[in-house]
């Protein structure tokens, strides 16, 4: 018998290495608009219920996550081609008319999302930011993106019945997930690409106050939940990776001139210096030529205004990439103090989709390349749901490395001949103006007002300036 | 867009596909060698010495002249199934039906009662791939079809140095075809998924793709009946300097996107191509007994792919879109075994047994080339007039492909498991001697 025993035993524990270790049982995903499903500067279900999180949770166990659904258009209208030369704007489909019934369709789903990713969020948001849905109806979507996600500021502790705040941290924990994913930091660091200026306390959170943040936030739910395993993300290291910094040319070739570097307040365009994708209206409005009459690009974020500039200078990278390491140095160092806590580094992911040596799918490419390259959205900034499936395909060969565990790989195939939220019929907007620019003024205020919310609302209260700058399309 | 274009050029790097021996080797030189498994270097009485063993022919200068002409019909089949990411667990794909007719040719006449001189033409390297439904499967991407041929014209002499040992030797003139037509991906821009914007035919343009190789052998009968046998072919690279891609817009729906492919494809030129394909060396010894009525025979020998580590492909007036292909080929073995039952003076039967190893790592699998270790099961039959002055051979081997799964490492991320492969070679040689 005992003999019988013995060998049950040993043959269990070579079984062992061939079975998924680890519990998708109640599984919850933390973060920004990355983890929400963002898309083309929007939240639209289409793209939510293709998010990294959802396809992680599919190849799992087949489980489906809750979260904050929207119809198209999506909130806010999701940005489209509308032509090339690119010309992207926000559709005109209009949106549903019923709120609750048709537009934020899941927004009185009884239970906490399993989807706790919120567009905008910085990782101190994460454990202090509530939201409200009363104020979704009452028309404000001031911050739309808490409100539709946690949709009530306080929830009766299960333990205690005392009313708390009903934040992104404490809606996680209240699920008592056997599994987490937090991917955060983003919005800490990358604002200062969107307007591109790196201001320390302004487009960047100060290092110590990540650190206080970072630490706050996942040691909180280590230690509250000793018992779940917790898959933590670093971000982008350098700002270069997205196609919204590196897109736009930085010379023109004029007859008659020849090829001439953009003209920023500063002076011109040097090799290492780049313009984002939110000048592309101003050059086609014809700024930044270095002739007469052509007034210069503007350089940098008037903190005052919230205005943002559209040129990184290489040492303005330069200082934006040092942050990104420090803050990839601080997950790591915070992943590090905790036994339940892993690190998912993405660096390698993206850098071999960056250089060109990420793999094919049956001989299709894939880059960062803008609008071609089949990873990013409208936006430049956000993955579009291919971009989403390569990132969950790494996410998952992380998890079967760290956990011994044999979730299996994303259909890519599917995903690639899916076709985005209009396939297979476009919406036809009929009435569209196509005009010369590559992303409107206006797509990419939207993109700013989800990505750095604060800086845009300096925007917002400044309605004369807008209304000069604006003119530029 | 230029990264598209770059995949054709890397999927030409990949010309090599499926063939009837590992690799994209031939080994149908005559159907007397095929009934016998090709276990024929240490026997090589017929004309198909030219390509077993040049000095067979050494032994048959008491016969005079001989013409020989036959030809292999070859019927390969694959079936393939994919799994995640791409093509997706559950995708099967199947290849279409094709029969192949590699020829041989040979005329010899003896010099001296010692010295032969052959001239021959034979097939050694040759592929045929076309999957069904080729504009919408999903590797259409790396391969919808594919041919490639290498024809060998070649001259040869041997000598019988003494009554038991004679050894031989030639250049070999070989003249490559290439054909390669697959669909080129580009994302949608407008629905950002992937949509087919042009068919790509890469193609050599006549004969001009050539290289020169050589070969030889030597044969040692002793006593007994039994004779050893060796040879050997020497590797060769086709520079292929005559060769031009054609490309074929597709209509997307979309008229500013194709506006912007058509700006960007040379679709009203054949832009040349550059590429180097590196042919392996062959090496092959063998051991042979004899009397009246049997004969047996056993071999071993080696081919030397792993010169096909990494292809170069140039386009002169793209050079953005020049490329350098891994291949990570490994030098492949083969064991052969044969038997002959001369049951009368005219007829006799034949039996054979190839193993053939694949050099091709998982790695380099694909829709263009899924290789894997062969075994070969062969019968023939061999006619002689009684005046012995003319006859033939007839010859049938069911080769069969041992499944193989790229293990998710493909290097073309097209992953799953290739089953059900093989070929059919069925074969006749018509000999004269006078």
């Amino acid at each position: 018998m005992k003999k019988t025993l013995l060998i049950t035993c040993v043959a269990a524990l070579l079984a062992a290495p061939a079975m998924a270790q680890v519990d998708f049982t109640r599984y919850v995903a933390l973060g920004d608009s990355l983890t929400m499903g963002v898309a083309s500067a929007s939240i639209m279900d289409f793209y939510q219920q293709r998010s990294y999180p959802q396809l992680l949770a599919t190849q799992a166990n087949g489980s489906f996550l809750e979260g904050p659904f929207v119809a198209p258009p999506g909130l806010t209208p999701i940005l489209e081609l509308k032509s090339l030369p690119l010309n992207i704007a926000p559709t005109e489909m209009p949106p549903p008319d019923d709120l609750l019934n048709d537009y934020l369709y899941n927004l009185q789903n009884p239970v906490p999302y399993q989807n706790l990713g919120i567009s905008g969020a910085n990782t101190n948001d994460l454990y202090t930011q509530t939201g409200n849905a009363v104020n979704l109806a009452a028309g404000n979507l001031e911050n739309a993106a808490f409100d539709i996600t946690l949709r009530a500021p306080q929830q009766p502790d299960p333990n205690t019945g005392l009313l708390v705040d009903f934040t992104a941290m404490v809606a996680a924990i209240s699920q008592q997930p056997t599994f987490v994913t937090v991917w955060i930091g983003s919005n800490d660091v990358l604002p200062a690409v969107l307007a591109a200026t790196p201001i320390d306390g302004i487009t960047m959170t100060p290092l110590d106050a990540f650190t206080t943040d970072y630490t706050t936030l996942i040691g909180g739910l280590a230690l509250s939940l000793p018992n779940a395993d917790i898959v933590v993300m670093n971000i982008f290291s350098d700002a270069r990776w997205i196609p919204f910094t590196t897109t736009l040319p930085t010379s023109a070739d004029i007859p008659g001139v020849g090829v001439v570097p953009f003209m920023g307040e500063n002076g011109p365009l040097m090799p290492g210096d780049y313009i984002t994708l939110a000048g592309g209206s101003m050059l086609t409005a014809g700024m930044g030529l270095p002739i007469p009459g052509s007034p210069p690009l503007p350089e940098n974020l008037n903190p005052a205004t919230g205005e943002p500039g559209v040129i990184l200078r290489a040492d303005e990278i330069t200082a934006i990439n040092d942050r990104l390491a420090a803050v990839n140095d601080i997950i790591a160092g915070v992943a590090g103090q905790f036994p339940n806590v892993h690190l998912f580094d993405i660096g390698p992911l993206f850098t071999d989709i960056v250089n060109g040596d990420f793999q094919t799918f049956g001989g299709i490419e894939l880059s960062d390349d803008f609008l071609t390259g089949g990873i990013f959205s409208y936006d430049g900034f956000h993955p579009q749901n291919v971009g989403q499936a390569v990132f969950a395909g790494g996410l998952i060969d992380f998890i079967n490395d760290e956990f011994n565990a044999d979730i299996p790989p994303i259909n890519m195939y599917q995903k690639l001949m899916e076709g985005d939220w209009q396939s297979p019929s476009p919406f036809k907007c009929g009435t569209c103006d196509p005009k010369d620019v590559v992303l409107t003024r206006d797509a990419f205020l939207q993109l700013y007002r989800m990505v750095a919310p604060d800086l845009a609302a300096l925007m917002d209260r400044q309605p004369e300036l807008t209304e000069q700058v604006a003119h530029v399309d | 867009m230029k990264r598209q274009i770059l995949m054709t050029a890397v999927v030409l790097a990949l010309l090599p596909s499926l063939s009837w021996g590992a690799g994209f080797a031939l080994f149908e030189a005559g159907n007397k060698a095929l009934g016998m498994g090709g276990a024929f270097t240490a026997v090589a009485d017929d004309q198909s010495a030219f390509f077993w063993n040049p000095a067979g022919m050494a032994f048959q200068i008491d016969v005079g002249s001989q013409l020989t002409a036959g030809v292999t019909l070859i019927g390969p089949y694959q079936e393939f199934t994919g799994s995640d990411p791409y093509p997706g667990e559950g995708y099967r794909a199947t290849m279409e039906s094709q029969i192949f007719f590699p020829p041989h040719f040979y005329w010899s006449k003896p010099l001296s009662d010692r010295v032969n001189f052959t001239l021959g033409f034979i097939t050694p390297f040759g592929l045929g791939t076309w999957w069904e439904n080729d504009d919408t499967y999903a590797g259409r991407f790396i391969s919808k079809r594919a041919d490639l041929m290498v024809f060998d014209l070649g001259g040869q002499v041997s000598w019988k140095i003494c009554d038991n040992l004679a050894i031989g030797g030639g250049i070999d003139y070989m003249i490559a075809t290439i054909e390669l037509k697959r669909n080129q991906a580009a994302i949608n821009p407008y629905t950002q998924s992937v949509v087919d914007v042009a068919e790509a035919d890469l193609h050599s343009n006549g004969f001009g793709n050539h290289a020169w190789a050589w070969n030889a052998g030597f044969m040692f009968k002793l006593p007994a009946g039994f004779s050893i046998g060796g040879m050997y072919r020497s590797n060769f690279t086709i520079k292929g300097t005559d060769a031009s891609a054609e490309f074929t817009q597709y209509q997307t729906g979309y008229a500013d996107l194709d506006a912007a492919v058509a700006a960007t494809i040379p679709f009203d030129e054949e832009p040349d191509i550059y590429t180097e394909l590196n042919f392996p060396d062959y090496w092959q010894i063998g051991l042979a007994w004899s009397n009246e009525k049997l004969t047996f025979s056993g071999q071993y020998g080696v081919m030397g792919w792993s010169v096909f580590e990494e292809l170069s492909i140039q386009f002169p007036d793209y050079p953005e879109l020049n490329s350098v292909v891994r291949e990570d080929y490994s030098d492949s073995k083969q064991y052969r075994f044969g038997a002959e039952w001369r049951a009368t003076r005219s007829w006799a039967f034949r039996l054979g047994y190839v193993f053939d190893e694949t050099p091709q790592p998982i790695e380099s699998m694909s829709p263009l080339l899924p290789d894997g270790d062969r075994d070969g099961y062969s019968v023939g039959l061999g006619y002689i007039s009684k005046k012995n002055n003319w006859g033939f051979d007839v010859g049938y081997e069911y080769l069969v492909m041992q499944e193989r799964s790229t293990e998710g490492q493909s290097y073309d991320g097209f992953d799953g498991l290739f089953y059900d492969g093989g070929a059919n070679l069925l074969g006749a040689t018509f000999f004269w001697k006078f």
